[in-house]
């Protein structure tokens, strides 16, 4: 099946399988606090590394689509908590969720209003970050505290439509749970991490279902 | 174990462990046309970064560093992927199950720029529509892109050069094989660190905490 991305509605799909395509996709837990000090926690998952040297990652964010307006009364348009603590305060922590945290993380999707705490409605316990002021998440084996490099706005087909920001994140520091720490390596054996599917679905990284392949001309970033 | 970016190896970590804590990652696998020259290579440190019209896909690329040099490329040397994304300003992103994990693999092989990697592992690529460019005729599903703008990204003395690659979808390959009931169901591949990667074995699903379901 081909279709054009305007001719979308003719292709007989019953929902977009863009997202679906674009898998499995990192999970980025997104610890900010906003002005006035309120904390938040929210999982995105247009995530990823850009680069190393400096250590850099880029994260996506959508403002809220007409669903947000209709059913939990959001102006339209307007930006989720997370960018705009990160618009305002420039800073942000991400903690790389587990398979025992899903749950967790799944909650702290829910659209509160912005003076509601994920972090206590959803029972996360945090630890202070080094370098920034919002915090990580306990329990979860790395977290990168980041500042914002630059934001690109991507544009909008027409003005109508909704702004999308691509924030580009300095990584400041890293915290890494010493119990993975082996042979002067990051060891994430015995981790369940997990990634974002389409729709509601997740995947889960495990031992079980990882497998190692030499590239063709052994040449090995592990082997740096 | 904490220590500021650039600073791992005084805690006696040898390399960055950045590409293995941003796990799993989603891989495109770019195809570049020029002439009749196809150009194929798998990329990982990419994203959707934008879902809505015009949806928008970015992909970081950065330029041949010290391990290529050993093996006798330029250090700070393009790869082929981006010259050719510069050069002609479409690219197609192909995507991976396990019956094409193999060749993906084989076309991460650093071959000169004459090389058609698509040629030498016998891939069978198909014309795409909108662009002037080749896709990978039985991959599950293929986006065919342009570029809307490509950034640099700030490097140190040591590092070479990187671009951030921002691109329009215009057009979804989606083969009828993986589509169910109007939705689509595949199992893909994912990148993790060194030379490991994964697929979905154990699907998990999550409804979310407010009962809302994205663009139903």
């Amino acid at each position: 099946m081909w279709y054009r991305n305007e001719e979308f509605d003719s292709s007989g799909l019953k929902i977009n399988p863009f997202h679906t395509i674009v898998s499995p996709r990192p999970i980025a837990w997104v610890s900010t606090l906003s002005e006035d000090g309120i904390p938040n926690l929210a999982p995105y998952a247009y995530f990823n590394a850009v680069s190393i040297d400096p250590d850099m990652i880029m994260i996506s964010f959508c403002n809220r689509g007409q669903a947000h307006v209709e059913q939990f009364g959001f102006e339209l348009n307007a930006p989720k908590d997370t960018f705009a603590n990160i618009s305002a305060t420039r800073e942000f922590c991400i903690s790389m969720p587990t398979y025992e945290q899903a749950e967790q993380v799944n909650c702290t999707a829910w659209n509160l209003k912005p003076e509601v705490s994920e972090w206590i409605q959803c029972e996360v316990e945090m630890e202070p970050s080094y370098t920034i002021a919002p915090p990580r998440v306990k329990g979860s084996p790395v977290a990168i505290e980041c500042v914002v490099h630059d934001l690109i706005n991507l544009p909008p087909a027409t003005p109508a439509r909704l702004t999308t920001t691509l924030c580009i994140g300095l990584i400041k520091a890293t915290y890494i749970d010493d119990q993975y720490i082996v042979d002067d390596r990051l060891n994430l054996s015995g981790v369940t991490t997990i990634g974002r599917l389409g729709f509601v679905d997740y995947c889960t990284v495990g031992d079980e279902n990882i497998f190692t392949l030499q590239r063709p001309d052994r040449y090995s970033k592990r082997n740096y | 174990m904490w220590y500021e970016s650039g600073k791992h190896q005084e805690m006696g970590i040898t390399h960055s462990p950045l590409y293995h804590l941003v796990v799993p990652r989603p891989i495109a696998w770019i195809s570049t046309r020029i002439g009749t020259h196809t150009n194929l290579a798998p990329m990982s440190y990419f994203t959707v970064v934008r879902d809505r019209e015009p949806e928008m896909i970015a992909f970081c690329v950065g330029h041949r560093g010290r391990a290529h040099a050993r093996l006798g490329w330029r250090w700070n040397a393009p790869k082929d992927t981006i010259t050719l994304v510069k050069q002609t300003g479409v690219f197609c992103v192909n995507f991976v199950d396990p019956p094409h994990f193999e060749a993906m693999v084989d076309t991460a092989k650093n071959c000169g720029p004459e090389v058609s990697e698509a040629e030498e592992f016998g891939i069978e690529m198909a014309d795409c529509q909108l662009i002037n460019c080749s896709r990978v005729a039985t991959a599950p599903a293929s986006l065919e892109c342009e570029v809307w703008d490509i950034i640099d990204l700030p490097k140190t003395v040591e590092s070479t050069d990187h671009h951030l690659v921002l691109g329009k979808v215009l057009a979804h390959w989606v083969s009828d094989d993986i589509i169910q009931n109007g939705t689509i169901h595949y199992q893909s591949v994912g990148r993790l660190g060194g030379d490991e990667y994964c697929t979905e074995w154990n699907e998990v699903t999550r409804v979310r905490p407010d009962r809302h379901k994205k663009e139903v």
